[in-house]
Order: structure tokens, then sequence, then C-alpha cells
């Protein structure tokens, strides 16, 4: 079952930037998808599409099968708990500890406190956090970080990750640390989406890769490396 | 629902905490606000006081011959009251009168044998009449002059300082009329500020708006404990406002009273105190929610 598709979707921020160019791609349920591409290539603006952080010049964009850009008023909140993003620069709150930053996904959707308190040290121990609960973002590293943030994603129970170039701050360790853990929670059932400039981590990982650059898409491959053109 | 807001007070509360420098900030402007409108109304409040004061003091009394019979008093006394300048007419009787100079010059044995020696009573009936403005004495005056009773009259008493009364009222009624003026200028500067600050406290959480957004949280949800934090600096600033206020009014109180003794402002704080506080809390909250609210619809608002 499709989860995500973009129907002819272009994006034009202004006359002399197309962002995205009549791109067409559907992922299915439980894939594991790599979006390379250069850097400016379009990849963060499909992903500001898809939880729709940005409109579509042209085309749509259905997540589950919902235009997501014809939302009731109010539905987005909700798309956007189905959607678990993580970004290149974290977003945590800085003055809520890393255990109350993963609360508040699920306080958001007005989870019971018992439900909280049962996930949030699950998702941390998952994450390999279960030391650094109470600290606050300032006092963790990059890598730390970055799992608070996928474990704030997870508790959600989300119907799929969106990862916007999670390892771009991260060192190499990390970063292949935070990769085996997108794989991980891909094997557990959640369709992944990872957006990435790396060529070593999107060759490594021997999965689906779509190619963007300058706004199209130019190649689309099952088991895929990132061959740049 | 209750469980929702819970967690929107407990978490409005954890930002004011984790906050504290731009609490402290907020309180603080706050309370210039809210202080710069209470001691406003608090001086607009003893101007008109001491208007109503000084107006008591002036008052015009007619005394009637001692022949003239009660009725006619009473009738001329029915005739005043039907003037809309008017607010008041008292009788005074003649054995009313008798009895307040008795009382007045008790242990005093010369008057008291004087009033022996005489026989009966010798003191007049009066009308003691109070005006609603002291801008209508003179025409009152000159009605009665004119009036079907004016034969029975002794004599028409009416308070000499009149004139420095006059010039004090028109000073203490332009002063109030610039009470009005500033009240309303000053307010409006003290709201403008604060709304600036408000708007530089949310600006400050511009980013963690968004991160709230992206990780789901209905509008609401975001908005809620930004209005706590709000109620919290506003309950703070209306404490430290009433704290100041206290003070003032133990300073201002005896220096005021020896002044005009009637009013005393001490007395008039502690009793409105539970008043002003809900007044200050009210108005900070309006203020401070009103602010809250179109500063952060700019960051609410969806692509
Ligand atoms: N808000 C914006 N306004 C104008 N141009 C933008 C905006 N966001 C991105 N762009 C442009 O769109 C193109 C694609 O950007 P982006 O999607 O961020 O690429 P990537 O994430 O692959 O590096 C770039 O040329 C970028 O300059
Ligand atoms: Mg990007």
């Amino acid at each position: 079952m499709k989860i995500i598709s973009f129907e002819g979707v272009s994006k034009i921020y202004n006359s002399h930037s197309i962002a995205l160019d009549n791109v067409t791609l559907a992922i299915e349920q439980g894939e594991f998808v790599s979006l390379a591409g250069k850097s400016g290539a379009g990849k963060s603006t499909l992903l500001k599409l898809l939880i729709a952080e940005e409109r579509p010049t042209k085309g749509k964009v259905l997540f589950e099968n919902k235009d997501v850009h014809r939302l009731p008023a109010g539905e987005l909140p909700k798309l956007r708990r189905q959607i678990g993003m993580v970004f290149q620069d974290y977003k945590l709150l800085p003055d809520r500890t890393a255990y109350e930053n993963v609360a508040y996904a699920m306080e958001v959707a007005g989870i019971e406190d018992q439900y909280v308190k049962r996930d949030v040290p699950q998702v941390l121990e998952l994450v390999g956090l279960s030391n650094r609960t109470k600290n606050f973002p300032h006092e963790l590293s990059g890598g730390e970080k970055q799992r608070v943030a996928i474990a704030r994603a997870l508790a959600q129970r989300p119907d799929m990750i969106v990862a916007d170039e999670p390892t771009g701050n991260l060192d190499p360790l990390n970063t292949f640390e935070i990769v085996k853990l997108l794989l991980k929670i891909n094997e557990l059932g959640t369709t992944v989406l990872l957006a990435t400039h790396n060529k070593e981590i999107v060759d490594s990982l021997e999965r689906r890769v779509v190619i963007l650059d300058q706004g199209k898409l130019v190649r689309d491959e099952e088991k895929g490396k990132y061959l740049i053109t | 629902m209750f469980a929702a807001f819970k967690r929107i007070i407990k978490s409005g509360w954890k930002n004011f905490r984790r906050n504290f420098g731009l609490s402290i900030a907020v309180i603080g402007i706050m309370a210039v606000t809210l202080f710069i409108l209470s001691s406003l109304l608090l001086f607009d409040f003893l101007t008109r006081e001491i208007v109503g004061v000084i107006r008591d003091k002036i008052d015009l009394s007619i005394y009637f011959n001692t022949q003239v019979a009660e009725a006619d008093v009473l009738k001329a006394r029915d005739m005043l009251a039907q003037i809309p300048d008017i607010e008041s007419v008292t009788y005074v009787s003649r054995d009313q009168a008798l009895q307040a100079f008795k009382i007045r010059h008790a242990g005093n044995d010369v008057v008291t044998n004087a009033l022996e020696e005489l026989g009966g009573n010798p003191l007049q009936a009066s009308l003691n009449i109070k005006a609603k403005s002291s801008e209508s004495y003179q025409s009152i005056v000159a009605f009665i002059q004119g009036a079907p009773f004016k034969d029975s009259i002794a004599k028409i008493n009416f308070t000499e300082n009149k004139t420095v009364i006059d010039r004090l009222n028109a000073i203490l009624r332009a002063v109030q009329q610039a009470g009005i003026v500033i009240i309303i200028l000053f307010t409006g500067l003290a709201v403008l500020v604060s709304f600036n600050s408000i708007r530089l406290a949310i600006y400050s959480f511009r980013e963690e708006i968004n991160v709230m957004k992206l990780v789901g949280a209905p509008k609401w949800f975001i908005r809620g404990p930004f209005v706590m934090m709000g109620f919290a600096a506003v309950l703070f600033a209306s404490l430290v406002v009433m704290i100041t206020l206290w003070i003032g009014i133990l300073w201002l109180s005896p220096r005021l009273a020896s002044f005009i003794p009637e009013i005393n402002s001490l007395e008039f704080f502690k009793q409105n105190i539970f008043k002003m506080f809900v007044f200050q809390v009210v108005t900070g909250f309006v203020i401070m929610t009103f602010s809250t609210y179109l500063a952060m619809r700019k960051y609410l608002k969806e692509a």
C-alpha cells in the first residue's frame, strides 16, 4: 500500500529559484528510502511539502491517500504527528529535558499521563539514552541530541519517519549510530524517508535510492547507489 | 479536557521558572503599567473626594422670625425642595435649636442663667440648604429673596469664605480634568510599552513555537502555556503593585489627613484592597492575553 505519493509536484519559490520540477514519486508502506542529491537539489523542499510546511506551486502530495494541502483546518497537527520529523538542527525545546522533550510530543496528542510515563523511558531506552533523561539539550552531544529527536518522533508512534540530513552535524561514528538506529526503526515496521547528500551513507544502506538534481527526479532505483551524474 | 488544562498550567509554570530572567522583566513592565494605572485612579478618586468635602463645607441657612408658624416654615421647605439645583433642605425647629444650644453651652452658668431670665425660647427655626453644586448658591439666594415667604425671614446666613472655596473648587476641577487626560495618555503609553515588551518576549520564543508546531501541537496547546505564563507574571506584578501602593498610602495618609481630616486614604485603601487587586489582575490579564495573542498569531500562521 502506498503511504505517500507526489503527483507532478513543482515548487517555485520565486522566478529564479525552481526548487522542484514536476516530481512524481510513490513510497510503499514499510520501505526505507534514501532521498539523495547535492545541496540545493530540492530535498528539504520535498519534505516540507510533505508535512505542509510549504505549499506546492503545482501538483498534489498525498499521505495515506489524503491531499495534505487540502486538509480541513485543524487536521494539520494530526498529520504532523503521523509523520515523525527529524532535522539536521535537532529542533529540540531548549528549556525542556530529554525526557520532557519526548513527553511533549505525546502530550500534544492528548495521550494520558500513565501512557506517557510508560512509553517515554521505553523509547529513550531504545535510542540508548536511559542515562540522559534529565539532561537539557545544551548538556547533550550532537549525537545524543539527535537521538532525543528520534525518540521524540518515535514516541508519537508515527506511520512514517522523515529525516532531513539527520547526520549533517555529526562525526562519522555518530553518523553510523544514527543510521543504524533508523534501520532498526524500519525493521520494527515504520516507513523511513532519509534525505541526505552523504554518498557513503547511501551506498552502505543498499536500499531504494531516489536522486534529485536541480529539482528534477533523475534516478529511482531499488538497492541503489548514489551515482553522481 | 481537564488533563489538558493541567498540562498547560504545568507547562506554563515551567516556562515561567526556566525563563526566570525574562519573567522578571515582564513582571517589571507589567508592574509599572499597573502601578501607573492604579495610582492615577487613586489620584482621581482622592481629588473627587476632596471636591466633595469642600462642597460640603459650603452651606446656606435661612432663619425665620420667631412669630412664624411652623407650618409656614415647612411650606417654605417644601417649596425649596422642588428646586432642581438644591440637593437637600433640612428643617431645624426652634425646639431642636434650643436643645442644640443647651448642649453646646452645658456647664456654662452665665449662658444658662441668661436663657432662664429671658424665659421661653428665643431661638429661631431655620432651614439648612445644600446645593448640588457650589455655583448654584448665588441663584438660590436670589430666589429666596424674591420668594413669597421672604417677609418671614430673619436673616440669610451664607458661608463667608465662599470665594476662597469657589477658587479652590475651580482649581480642583481643572486638576481633575487634566487627571482624566493624563490617565488616558499614560495608560495608553503604558499599554503600548507592555504590548511591545510582550511581543519581544514572544519573539524570543519563535523558534520554540515553530518546533511545537512541527511536533504536531494544536494551536491552543501552544498558546495555552504562554497565556499561563502571562497570568503568573500578572499575579506577581499585581502583588508588587499592591505592596508599593500600601507603602505609598502609609506615607501619604497622615500628610493628607493633616490637610483635609475628612479623608482617610489608608482606611479607603484597606476597605478596597481586594477590589483593587482584582481590578489589577483582570486589567493586567486582559492586556497580557491580548498582546500575547497578537504577538503569537504571526508565528502560528500556517504556510
Ligand atoms: N524559502 C525559500 N525561498 C526561496 N528559495 C528557497 C527557499 N527554500 C529553498 N529555496 C531554494 O530552493 C532550492 C532547493 O532548496 P532545498 O530544498 O533546501 O535543497 P536541499 O535540501 O536539497 O539542499 C535551492 O535553490 C534553494 O536556494
Ligand atoms: Mg536541505
